[in-house]
């Protein structure tokens, strides 16, 4: 399955580079000047703010079934939000939703609204490939293209075109050092990315995700097919990525979600159960359901 | 959708440890206060005796805490009960060497000569034995009434050491011969109030397992 952040193939993409910066970020002293000038974590937002995210009384089918009900949920931005429940509860499914990755699905519709940075995802003078740069999403298993390391990570520019060669190196730097690739990567940029070890090929992934520069990264089981140590240095740049990217994260296990996240989000049977700060959900959640999810009880 | 664990015969097993623990614990403070207002010098033994087996099960349920929240990296209520179960299990071995201190001092006065109690160390004694009992109470069952009623119970301990204290002050000054003994004497009122304080402490621990609040410096919230 192609990347969200590479949609390309439609002439739709043809808009140059409006959606982008009008220039990757210079690249100075080795920093990317984005991540360098980044502040830290963003302040933390009273639970009823109004989210980077919102999702309006959201109901979504596939045909006759209905996967959502009613789903009321703010993001906030520039942190980390777990999602978590028992499979079929309808988590992947709303991370879908948010960069309409769903539409490729026939037979799928919705009711109620789905805002980003305060504007709904389904303006019909909306182009899907432009909220798709703006929405990047990583998945349970790594999809590298079978091009150079350099090439997968700049994909999405190039699609987008008028980029001249220095703008995707520097990108490309940008980009690597962000998903913390670049040390490892730096001398074979123009090999296979599918040389790559799984963990690198996850986070050339992510790099490849971020070098178009969206606002919200969503990340589908991103650590399900790792092992430890290449989890645990996913999990380290998550709580770098946060400090540049709004990021929702769906994950089965409860320990990364304590590890990785702000706030999380508790999914059963295509309702949210229970949000709350991470903190919370896992010392003291509020509903019993939550509990008995959480501690192994049932799911 | 409820479904047996390992884990929970775990903790099932562990809560059973604590039980046995807090109920030999009740038995040395009895041992404590009665020889306290009945001095007698075998005492000091059988406390020894209760000691061991205190030392014993402590061992045990601490280092079966870490194995658990090593193994099992429990979450959310379970992973409060393991906490919790650690703490109460300090405070109960210190409320073991408290009432062994009640039955050393107990021993000293009866081997040299026995004083006059205060008229308050009866009612001191048995509602610091029973604080224990409503906390541990709190704590097993989950009655969160009892361990506000331990939390109520403070001030009467407070109020309660303070009449004993002074209750002792004055036999001292009457009886100067008698000034080694009544000291040891004010070292047991000191203890029984340790014991209310611990009492309070383990009230506080119940209520954070079962309502998932600290309520540590902030009873009023409670």
């Amino acid at each position: 399955m192609p990347s969200a952040t590479a949609p390309a193939r439609s002439p739709a993409v043809a808009q140059p580079s409006a959606d982008l910066p009008s220039a990757p970020p210079p690249v100075s002293g080795g920093q990317p000047a984005r991540v360098a000038e980044a502040q830290p974590s963003a302040p933390e937002r009273p639970a009823t703010a109004p989210g980077y995210i919102s999702v309006k009384d959201y109901d979504f089918f596939y045909g006759q079934s209905q996967a959502l009900h009613g789903i009321n949920v703010e993001i906030p931005e520039r942190q980390v939000t777990a999602f978590i429940g028992p499979s079929g509860c309808g988590k992947s499914t709303l991370l879908r939703n948010f960069n309409r990755m769903n539409d490729l699905i026939e037979g799928c519709w919705h009711k109620g609204d789905i805002l980003i940075a305060g504007k709904t995802i389904y303006d019909r003078r909306l182009e899907v490939t432009g909220l798709r740069k703006r929405v990047g999403m990583v998945f349970q298993k790594s999809n590298p293209f079978p091009k150079t390391i350099y090439e997968n990570v700049v994909y999405g520019l190039r699609i987008a075109g008028g980029y001249r060669k220095h703008e995707l190196d520097a990108a490309c730097e940008y980009a690597l050092r962000a998903s913390a690739l670049w040390e490892e990567a730096k001398d074979r940029l123009h090999t296979s990315a599918l040389g790559l070890s799984g963990g690198q090929q996850q986070r050339l992934c992510i790099a490849r995700a971020i070098a178009v520069q969206p606002e919200v990264l969503l990340m589908d089981e991103p650590c399900s097919a790792l092992d430890p140590l290449a989890t645990s240095k996913i999990e380290e740049l998550i709580l770098e990525l946060k400090r540049d990217f709004t990021v929702v994260i769906v994950t089965h296990s409860m320990h990364q979600a304590g590890r990785v996240s702000d706030r999380t989000a508790f999914f059963y049977l295509g309702k949210l159960i229970e949000y709350d700060t991470t903190k919370k959900i896992f010392t003291n959640p509020g509903h019993k359901q939550t509990e008995n999810y959480i501690t192994g009880r049932f799911g | 959708m409820n479904q047996h664990r390992h884990f929970d015969l775990d903790l099932a097993e562990l809560k059973r440890s604590l039980v046995t623990m807090g109920n030999l614990v009740a038995e040395m403070l009895r041992l404590g206060v009665d020889t306290l207002l009945q001095p007698r010098v075998a005492a000091r033994e059988e406390a020894r005796a209760f000691e061991e087996r205190l030392d014993q099960l402590d061992n045990q349920i601490e280092e079966r805490c870490h194995q658990l929240i090593a193994l099992q990296s429990p979450l959310a209520g379970d992973l409060r009960f393991l906490i919790s179960a650690m703490r109460i299990t300090a405070d109960l071995e210190q409320i073991g060497d408290l009432a062994e201190g009640l039955c050393k001092r107990a021993t000293f006065i009866a081997r040299h000569q026995v004083v006059r109690n205060p008229s308050m160390l009866p009612t001191l004694g048995a509602l610091a034995a029973d604080m224990v009992r409503r906390a541990m109470e709190s704590f097993i069952t989950g009655d969160l009434d009892a361990a506000r009623s331990v939390l109520g119970s403070e001030r009467e301990a407070d109020a309660a050491t303070k009449l004993a204290y002074e209750a002792v002050q004055a036999f001292m000054m009457q009886e100067s011969a008698c000034i080694r003994e009544y000291t040891h004497l004010l070292r047991a009122i000191s203890h029984l109030e340790h014991i209310a304080d611990i009492a309070v402490s383990i009230a506080e621990e119940a209520v954070y397992i079962h309502r998932g609040t600290l309520i540590r410096h902030h009873h009023s919230e409670f």
